[in-house]
């Protein structure tokens, strides 16, 4: 059973913005099911993505009922990114109990500092007794890591920060443009915890995505030009502390089987664009190894011969990716919409003869899950 | 409860708080009879995987790889590695708690001084623990250096027994 993605909306992502929740979610499931041509009484699922401890509130698809026009559907919430509620869409839809799927999530930063959740995260009985550990020193440690074994320098790292803001500055809903910035500049910015200065770090915002998904049948009949879900992968590692932190090995493990089941030999050669969700710039470098689109440790390699600019080789992230703008639940999902307004040819930073791109989203502490995405313009 | 702000013309800021209250979490049993009643004695507990030989340390009660319960105990090497270490802003009193205790009130770090973590795996274990590299100055810490557990004066058999690591000069690794 194939799918396809028939509609999609993003909010501008913003600080502090003058909308509440509900109005926010509800402006982008509307404009969303707008897209797809259809209407509310023709959606049949609907899957939510956020966190409740960001929410301020458990349960908290519950005040989102009328929002996301779930009244009276079948409807559930994932507490990860958005990302993962398109894949349960897509797993309804493949197990031939719905038709149409409504995918939605949101996250308001400003309302609580995010950065003092993800202390939270942290196993409760040793890490968490230390009060110097949240996800940006720890992402400063795996940045160290990754830098002592395979070579990479700062300026590595704030050459992915310079690609991706710029690449931003095209962008009309994006969080952090900077359509001039210099690799000096970013390594000058506010040092957060060596090595990694501000700009090297995804700046949480608010923000809200919505897609909608469509079995074969239905998508060929309603809408002219579906995005077709090729390949699926998704993989979840051990806790950070038990892991090998130098590479993303449950990114490699869903990258190959997404591969496979999209029949994907030679990534490099036959992904025309990746959408990747780095909270830091060396996330970057390590997803292009994860992904196979060079060996290991030369990640460094594919930023410095400037092969994933926009007119590169391989491009990745022509939206700028997650440091652009972070509305954590909604991250993954913007990386979604982004490759399939590629392979529709709507994006800001369009690449030429885009016909397979991939979308690439994280959860838990230092990418402990990942999911991937390909998507092709023929079922 | 409390404040209504009336910041914008379409949407009021309504602030409020999540207390929660304490959790009691259940930490597994190796954990507490083990590692941390140990720590009287100086010694790093870690438990051993039967299935494919790993050793974690702080203990865990199940290996992910081996789907299996781990109930082997083993005592592991004081000395380890450094695999990543990070450098914190200067200290503040009462700001900065590692482990249960304040780490300027106890005197160990002064105020104002930065304090360093560490990644550590000790010898012949799997998994990494994130402890105050004491003793060194930011600029001489390299990666995959030496390094040995300090303890207490007097070691009561509780967490904060375990006071960080320093460099093991004395230790050639071949």
């Amino acid at each position: 059973m194939k799918v396809a993605i028939i509609g999609y909306a993003i909010s501008n992502l913003g600080w502090d913005v003058e909308k509440t929740r509900e109005e926010h979610v509800f402006e982008v499931a509307k404009s969303a099911i707008e897209d797809a041509g259809i209407d509310r009484k023709d959606v049949c699922t609907v899957v939510s993505a956020s966190t409740d401890f960001l929410d301020g509130r458990t349960i908290s698809n519950c005040m989102l009922i009328g929002a996301t026009g779930a009244y009276l559907k079948d409807e559930s919430k994932a507490e990860e990114d958005g990302m993962y509620a398109a894949l349960y869409a897509a797993q309804r839809i493949m197990a031939g109990v719905h038709e149409i799927a409504l995918a939605v999530s949101h996250t308001h930063s400003w309302i609580f500092n995010p950065h003092q959740i993800s202390h939270y995260m942290l196993e409760p009985w040793f890490d968490r007794q230390n009060d110097l550990l949240n996800e940006i020193t720890l992402g400063a440690l795996q940045a160290r890591i990754y830098m002592n074994n395979y070579g990479a320098d700062e300026l590595d790292l704030a050459e992915i920060s310079v690609k991706n803001l710029r690449n931003a500055a095209n962008v009309p809903y994006a969080f952090r443009k900077l359509h001039d910035v210099t690799a000096e500049e970013v390594l000058e910015a506010e040092m957060y915890s060596d090595p990694l200065t501000e700009l090297m770090i995804s700046p949480p915002c608010d923000g809200a995505a919505a897609v909608v998904l469509a079995s074969e049948e239905v998508a060929k009949e309603i809408c002219p030009n579906p995005v077709w879900i090729k390949g699926i992968g998704n993989a979840c590692d051990n806790y950070l502390r038990d892991r090998d932190l130098t590479r993303l090995n449950s990114l490699e493990i869903a990258a190959r089987r997404a591969y496979r089941m999209a029949g994907i030999e030679e990534p490099f050669r036959e992904v025309d664009v990746a959408e990747i969700s780095e909270r830091f710039a060396h996330q970057e470098l390590m997803a292009y190894e994860a992904l196979g689109f060079c060996r290991e440790g030369k990640g460094r390699v594919l930023i410095e011969e400037g092969m994933t600019e926009v007119y590169g080789d391989i491009p990745v992230n022509p939206s700028g990716g997650a440091l652009a703008g972070d509305p954590i639940c909604a991250t993954g999902m913007i990386r979604l919409i982004e490759a399939a307004k590629q392979i529709r040819g709507e994006a800001e930073n369009q690449v030429e003869d885009c016909r397979t791109a991939l979308a690439h989203a994280q959860w838990g502490l230092l990418a402990q899950k990942n999911l991937v995405f390909i998507l092709g313009d023929e079922p | 409860m409390g404040l209504i702000k009336e910041k914008y013309e379409k949407t009021m800021q309504v602030e409020g708080e999540w207390n929660v209250g304490a959790y009691r979490y259940k930490a597994p049993e190796g954990y507490l009879d083990e590692f941390v009643r140990n720590f009287k004695d100086r010694k790093i507990t870690g438990t051993l995987c039967r299935g494919c030989g790993r050793v974690y340390v702080p203990p865990r009660e199940i290996c992910a790889r081996c789907f299996k319960e781990i109930t082997e105990k083993v005592e592991v090497s004081q000395y380890g590695e450094v695999m990543a270490f990070l450098v914190s802003p200067p200290l503040e009193k009462g700001k900065v708690v590692i482990a249960g205790i304040d780490a300027v009130q106890a005197g160990f770090l002064k105020e104002g001084e930065r304090v360093i973590l560490a990644m550590v795996r000790f010898e012949g274990t799997s998994s990494s623990m994130i402890l105050p590299l004491l003793n060194v100055k930011p600029e001489d810490v390299r990666l995959g250096m030496r390094v040995r557990a300090v303890w207490a004066e007097e070691c009561k058999g509780a967490l904060s027994d375990l006071l960080g690591v320093e460099p093991a000069f004395d230790v050639r690794f071949e």
